[in-house]
Parts: C-alpha cells; sequence; structure tokens
C-alpha cells in the first residue's frame, strides 16, 4: 500500500511588525495631507495682496513656543523608548509622563493661539488666510489629540510592566507617530511663521 | 473579542454535526459577533450587503431624477432635483461600487495571497464602521435640509453664505470625511496585509491579478485620499464660518478646490476600474483554466494604470473646459492603453486556455462593449468638437452610465457570481446571473448611449424643462435603462436571499472551477483561521502548479482541472 499523496506545504510567513508597517502607511497619508494643505497655504499667499491681511498680528511667541514644545516632547517620547530598551521601567514611565504633559501643554497653546487671534463666526476677518489658520490648527490639533490618547495608553501599559525589551512595538509605533506629529507642527510652524 | 479565531485542536474539536435525515442547517444571523468581527471574511459581507443596500437607495434616487428628466410635468422642485442628483451620483460611486470593491477586496485578498487574515484588522473594523457611520451621516446630510453647493463633483468651488452655512452642509462635508477614513484605514489595513503577510514563495510577481489591483488602489488611495481630506477641511471650516476661501472674489481659490477636492474623484473611479481589470483577469483565467498569457505584463499594467490614475491631479485649470470627459488630460487619456492591452490578455488567455462557460465571463464581455461603446463616443465627441455648455453636458452622465460607473459595476456584480461558491459555500443561481447581467447591460447601455447623444443635441446637464421632442424621447429611453438598472440589482438581491439565506444554492466543495489561485485551496467557506494548510507556491498560478505536479506522481500528465487536491503536509 502506497503512503497517501501529500503537498509541500508553503513556508512561514516571515515575523514583521504589522503595526508598524500599517502605521508608517497613514503616517505617508497625514504627511500628504499637510502636504496639500501647505500648498494650499502657499498658493494663496502667493496671489494675495496682502499675506497675512492687514489687521493680523501673528504672535511669534506663541509659534515659536508651540515649536519648542512639540521638539522637547520628541526627545522626550525617544527616551522613554530608549529606557523600555534598556528595560528601565522607572525612566521610560517618566519619559512617557512629560512628554503627555508636553503634549497637553502643546494642545493648549495651541488652542489659546486659535483663540487670540480673533477669528470667529460672522467675523470681518474671516478670509482666505483665517481658513487656512485654522485649518492646519485644527488638523495639526487632531494629529496631537490621538497621539496624546495613544500616549497615555502607552503610559498606563508602561506601568502596567507590558512593555519589555523584547516586546514594545506599540510603545515604537506610539513614538513614531509622535514624531510624524512633531514634523507636521514644525512644517505649519515654518510656513505660517517662518517663511511668511 | 479576538483577532483572529484559533484554529481548534484535533482533541478538542467539536464533533460534526449529525444532518442525515436531519431537517435543512437554518441561517440563524449572530448580530452580535458580527458588530464586534475582526474576521475578514464577515468585514468583506459586510462591506458588500452595506453597498448593495446603497445601491439598491441609488437606483431608486435615480429612477426620479430620471422621471423629472422625462416628464418635467412631475410636481418636484429644481432645487429638490438638484439635491437628489448630487445624492444619486455621490452615493452610486461612494456608497455602493467603492465599498462593493473593498469588501471583495476584503474577502478575497487574504485568501489569494496565502495568508488567510488580515493585517491589523481592527483598522480594517474601524474602517468599515466609519464609512458606515459617514454613509448614514451622508444620506442624513440631504434629509435633514438642503447642503449648500451642487457636490464635489461640481468644478468650480462652493462658495460659503454669509454668515455660515447651515447644519446639512456641515454634516454633508463631516459625511464625506468619514467616508474617506473609513476607506483609508480600510486600504492600510490591505495593504499591509498584502505587504507583510505573503508566505515564503508568493513573490509580489506572484500575486495574482485582483490582490495585485487591490495592492496598487490601496497605495493610490492612501496617496489621493488624503488630500481630499484637507480639501474636505478647507471647505467645511469654509462653510460653517462663512468665510471667503472659496468666494469667486477671492484670487487663486479655483486650483485648489480643483486640486483638492474635485479632481478627488478622478483618481477615485479610474481605482474602480483599475481593480475590475485585476477582478477580471483572475475570472478569465479561472475559467479559461491557465495563467495569464503574461502575468508579468498583467501586473506592469495594473501599476501603470494606478501611476496615470494619480497624474489627473496635474491638470491645469483649463480641465473644465476640456472635451474629453473626465480624461482631462493626455496622460489620463492614455489609461486606456493599459485597460486595452488587458483586456487583450484576456482574449488572448482564453483563446489558448481551455475556457469553460461561466455566467460571470459574460459580465466581462459587457464590460468590454462599454468600454468601447465609451472609447468611441470619447473619439466622437473630440472629432465633432461638442459644445459643453457651463456646467456641464449630459454627455458626462452617458460616459458615467458607460465607463465610470457602468463597466465596472457589471465586472463586481460578475466578481461576486464568481467568487460566490467561496463566500457563501453555495452558487448563486446562473440563469438568475444571465438576467442579472441583460438589465445590467441593456440598462446602462441604453442610459448612456441616450446620454451621448443628448450630449451631441447640446443638452445641457441638469435640463428640466423645455426638451425638443427628440429629446424627450432619449430621455424616456435613459428612464428605462434606469428601471433596468434597478430591476437588475434587486433581482441580484433576489437571487442572495434564495440561494444564500434561504439556502437553495448548490453547494460547492472548496474548489468548484478547478481554479489557479490560492482561495481555492481552502473550504467554502473558508474556515475562521482561513486555511487548514497553504500548499507551496512556486509561481503566480500555484495551485496549476499543485495539478501538474500531483498528476507526474500519479504517473499521467495532469490531474486534470476537477479533482479535490491531496491534503497539504503529512506523508507522502
Amino acid at each position: 500500500m502506497t503512503a497517501p499523496l501529500a503537498l509541500p506545504p508553503a513556508g512561514r510567513t516571515r515575523p514583521r511588525n504589522l503595526v508598524n508597517i500599517s502605521l508608517l502607511m497613514i503616517v505617508t497619508g497625514g504627511l500628504v495631507m499637510f502636504a496639500a494643505l501647505i500648498g494650499a497655504y502657499v498658493q494663496l499667499s502667493e496671489v494675495a495682496s496682502h499675506w497675512p491681511p492687514a489687521g493680523v498680528n501673528l504672535d511669534e511667541y506663541v509659534g515659536n513656543m508651540l515649536a519648542i514644545t512639540a521638539v522637547m516632547s520628541a526627545i522626550t517620547v525617544e527616551w522613554s523608548w530608549y529606557s523600555v530598551k534598556r528595560d528601565d521601567q522607572a525612566q521610560a514611565t517618566w519619559g512617557l509622563s512629560v512628554t503627555a504633559l508636553l503634549g497637553a501643554s502643546f494642545l493648549v497653546l495651541l488652542w489659546d493661539s486659535a483663540r487670540r487671534i480673533g477669528f470667529g463666526p460672522g467675523s470681518a476677518k474671516i478670509g482666505a488666510f483665517a481658513i487656512m489658520y485654522y485649518a492646519l490648527m485644527v488638523a495639526s490639533g487632531a494629529l496631537a489629540l490621538l497621539g496624546l490618547a495613544a500616549l497615555l495608553l502607552a503610559l498606563a501599559r508602561t506601568v502596567g510592566r507590558q512593555m519589555t525589551p523584547t516586546h514594545n512595538e506599540m510603545l515604537r509605533a506610539v513614538a513614531w507617530y509622535w514624531d510624524f506629529v512633531v514634523i507636521c507642527w514644525l512644517a505649519v510652524w515654518a510656513t505660517v511663521w517662518v517663511f511668511t | 473579542m479576538t483577532l483572529i479565531e484559533d484554529r481548534p485542536s484535533p482533541a478538542s474539536a467539536a464533533p460534526e454535526p449529525q444532518t442525515t435525515g436531519a431537517a435543512k442547517p437554518v441561517y440563524r444571523p449572530d448580530v452580535e459577533t458580527w458588530l464586534d468581527t475582526t474576521d475578514h471574511k464577515r468585514l468583506g459581507l459586510l462591506f458588500v450587503y452595506a453597498a448593495i443596500a446603497f445601491a439598491v437607495a441609488s437606483g431608486v434616487l435615480g429612477l426620479i431624477i430620471g422621471a423629472k428628466q422625462a416628464s418635467p410635468s412631475l410636481n418636484l422642485a429644481a432645487d429638490r432635483w438638484v439635491r437628489l442628483y448630487a445624492l444619486h451620483t455621490q452615493m452610486s460611486v461612494l456608497l455602493f461600487l467603492t465599498a462593493l470593491w473593498m469588501g471583495l477586496a476584503v474577502y478575497v485578498v487574504p485568501l489569494q495571497i496565502g495568508s488567510g487574515r488580515l493585517a491589523v484588522p481592527r483598522l480594517l473594523a474601524t474602517g468599515l464602521w466609519t464609512y458606515l457611520a459617514g454613509g448614514g451621516c451622508f444620506v442624513a446630510s440631504y434629509l435633514i435640509g438642503q447642503p449648500n453647493g451642487a457636490g464635489i463633483t461640481q468644478p468650480t468651488p462652493i462658495p460659503a453664505p454669509p454668515g455660515g452655512a447651515n447644519s446639512a452642509t456641515t454634516l454633508w462635508v463631516v459625511s464625506l470625511a468619514l467616508i474617506g477614513i473609513g476607506f483609508l484605514l480600510a486600504a492600510a489595513s490591505l495593504l499591509t496585509t498584502i505587504v507583510a503577510l505573503r508566505p515564503d514563495g508568493m513573490t509580489l510577481m506572484r500575486v495574482p491579478a485582483f490582490s495585485w489591483a487591490t495592492l496598487v488602489a490601496s497605495a493610490v488611495t492612501l496617496v489621493a485620499t488624503p488630500v481630499f481630506l484637507g480639501g474636505l477641511l478647507m471647505l467645511g471650516l469654509d462653510q460653517h464660518f462663512g468665510g471667503t476661501l472659496f468666494s469667486p472674489r477671492t484670487p487663486g481659490n479655483l486650483p485648489i478646490w480643483q486640486h483638492t477636492v474635485w479632481l478627488y474623484g478622478r483618481p477615485d473611479v479610474y481605482l474602480l476600474t483599475l481593480v475590475a481589470l485585476g477582478a477580471a483577469t483572475d475570472i478569465v483565467t479561472t475559467h479559461a483554466h491557465r495563467p495569464s498569457l503574461d502575468h508579468r505584463a498583467v501586473v506592469v499594467l495594473l501599476g501603470l494604470f494606478g501611476a496615470l490614475s494619480l497624474t489627473s491631479f496635474v491638470a491645469s485649470d483649463s480641465v473644465t473646459h476640456a472635451v474629453i470627459v473626465p480624461t482631462y488630460t493626455i496622460f489620463t487619456a492614455a489609461v486606456a492603453v493599459p485597460l486595452g492591452l488587458t483586456a487583450l490578455l484576456w482574449l488572448g488567455t482564453m483563446a489558448r486556455g481551455r475556457p469553460r462557460f461561466h455566467v460571470s465571463l459574460a459580465y466581462i464581455v459587457g464590460a468590454i462593449l462599454l468600454w468601447a461603446s465609451g472609447a468611441v463616443n470619447a473619439i466622437a465627441a473630440a472629432a465633432s468638437h461638442v459644445n459643453f455648455p457651463n456646467g456641464g453636458s449630459v454627455w458626462s452622465a452617458g460616459n458615467t452610465h458607460t465607463v465610470v460607473a457602468g463597466a465596472p459595476t457589471l465586472i463586481a456584480v460578475g466578481a461576486i457570481y464568481h467568487w460566490a461558491p467561496k463566500m457563501w459555500g453555495r452558487t448563486l443561481n446562473t440563469v438568475v446571473g444571465g438576467l442579472v447581467f441583460l438589465c445590467l447591460f441593456v440598462g446602462f447601455f441604453a442610459a448612456g448611449l441616450c446620454y451621448y447623444l443628448l450630449g451631441y443635441n447640446g443638452a445641457p446637464l441638469g435640463q428640466i424643462g423645455g426638451l425638443s421632442s427628440y429629446q424627450k424621447t432619449l430621455y424616456d429611453i435613459a428612464e428605462t435603462g434606469g428601471a433596468l438598472i434597478v430591476l437588475g440589482v434587486l433581482v441580484l438581491v433576489i437571487d442572495l436571499v434564495v440561494s444564500v439565506a434561504a439556502a437553495r444554492g448548490t453547494r460547492t466543495g472548496g474548489d468548484p472551477y478547478g481554479g489557479l489561485t490560492l482561495e481555492w485551496a481552502t473550504s467554502s467557506p473558508p474556515p475562521a483561521w482561513g486555511f487548514e494548510d497553504v500548499p507551496e507556491v512556486r509561481s503566480e498560478a500555484p495551485l496549476a502548479y499543485v495539478r501538474a505536479e500531483v498528476g507526474r506522481a500519479r504517473g499521467g500528465s495532469d490531474m486534470g482541472d476537477r479533482g479535490e487536491l491531496p491534503a497539504v503536509g503529512g506523508a507522502g
């Protein structure tokens, strides 16, 4: 009696970090969105007679503070990730806590700057500049809000000792996402405040 | 909730239910497990069911629109007609056809590439529910009031009223953003699946055509949709605050509107054709019982089609005056090249293969005829210098009903008939499938041809009065075509209900066609874990290779198209 015929099985799928790959794809999409918004901003500024329009004063102090806060938070989130890789839970917790605080500060400052600039429903100042300014602020704020939620989740999991030197994919994804938020903001800051 | 269902071990597996002499199994949908599912098969089916529901709704709207054009005395105010027209066009493309292709891809692609599961399935589930929420808000926005403007298909910006637009407009913009985000998340999950979850041996060049088309379409979606979302953000803020960003008095806003909002529709509709080309290639090779004449050429052509679809973004302001709508540039017109060459490859594959008739092939023939009629009319429009009135010509509606939506819809329905045994474990009725094909093909062709002729006659888009008898006759015929399309969709729904829900369809095994690709190497419907085992992949048609090897091992030349494949692994 012959043995039953059997087919050779396919090789196993090589292990890959699916969270990080899909995150990279979404981040690519986010960068394209900011490129579109910044492109629209630049296009309008090129053809406008006054940009920003007369009577609108952009507070450079606020813009610079936002940029500094963002850069500091990018550093602290990397600090936490490297701490997890070195199995230093205390440093990782500190790093994430400081990043979350900086992220919250960034959001508060962003909200305050948008409120202070004085555009509101029915305001005579609601022109193309105001809409573009709000669009860039809303996009940055929405990304930062999502990032803050992810940071708090990562912090909770770090405190719960779920991040180890070998299993830290979630924290790495959060760190990459936060870096993406910071890069987007720096692009906005350069467009609105630096190269006006 | 579990992300991936574990395969039961033989010791713990539940005994097979005794069906001999028992009553016919009753279809019992388990609502709770469907709501929180991360199984790609269920997610795919939810996309398909939602798309069909939106198709029925959109078809009924189309009938009302056509009835008003055929009978201007019908009691329907002009502004309500415009509202229904916008709802019909956007629902047909975004909520029906895009979602239908997404559903088929979510179901079939993980099986075709041999992974049997999705990468980051929660991401795709989030995309599904976001799309459904967006679809609900989209319909609601037209129910609670009149959204400002004629929609995103309007080539000129929608200015905001002083003091801000109404809540219907805000809801409309939010709903479009939700739909876009939903498709973006789903595309990211599908792309990650194809990139990262292929087993060894399944190289990118061996990925089946439908999966390859899904890969390209997902990549284009990831690049094009965020631009659209940025445009919607500007539009929403402008409308909400009553800004002047999109006012005619603001210089430089026309290219912003066109490139961030309006032109998004171009890559989007091209992607519908792209995935249709991939699906049709797999249908043809399956029923021709041989691999494509040149799989590498198919891969290159699909990639080229996707790249060309993105070139719509380089169009200038003059696109509004272009004749060959919607192929505004020489690059976007060039998509006809990969389309035509792919169709030629289908013909060559059929000629060299051992084709057996399946009703899905009729849908592909119908789609080719619709594309051909669209090409003829595009050339005719360009050669005869058709005068396109401001605000658009009915000629565009003809193009939509044949090329943009008609042909991809035909292939999508053909794909449902093709993959129905895999998705539900039962075949749909072939005769009814033929009836659905006749209704859809005749309907799309009649409506498209009449709209083309109306365009040559100088009829503007949205004409609902002052018709000549010639125009009225054409609108009457187009309305009849629209009724046939709706009838076709309804008959499809009846076939699904009878064959699947009422379990009247013939039960099939895992491989009813003698297929070539890996989705046919598992049971129908597949288990929650996808595959018992995935056979070795050594070509773009892995099961054809397996059959040849088995035939040689048994002393023959080939085991043929039929017959169960031997088990994977174990002794031998």
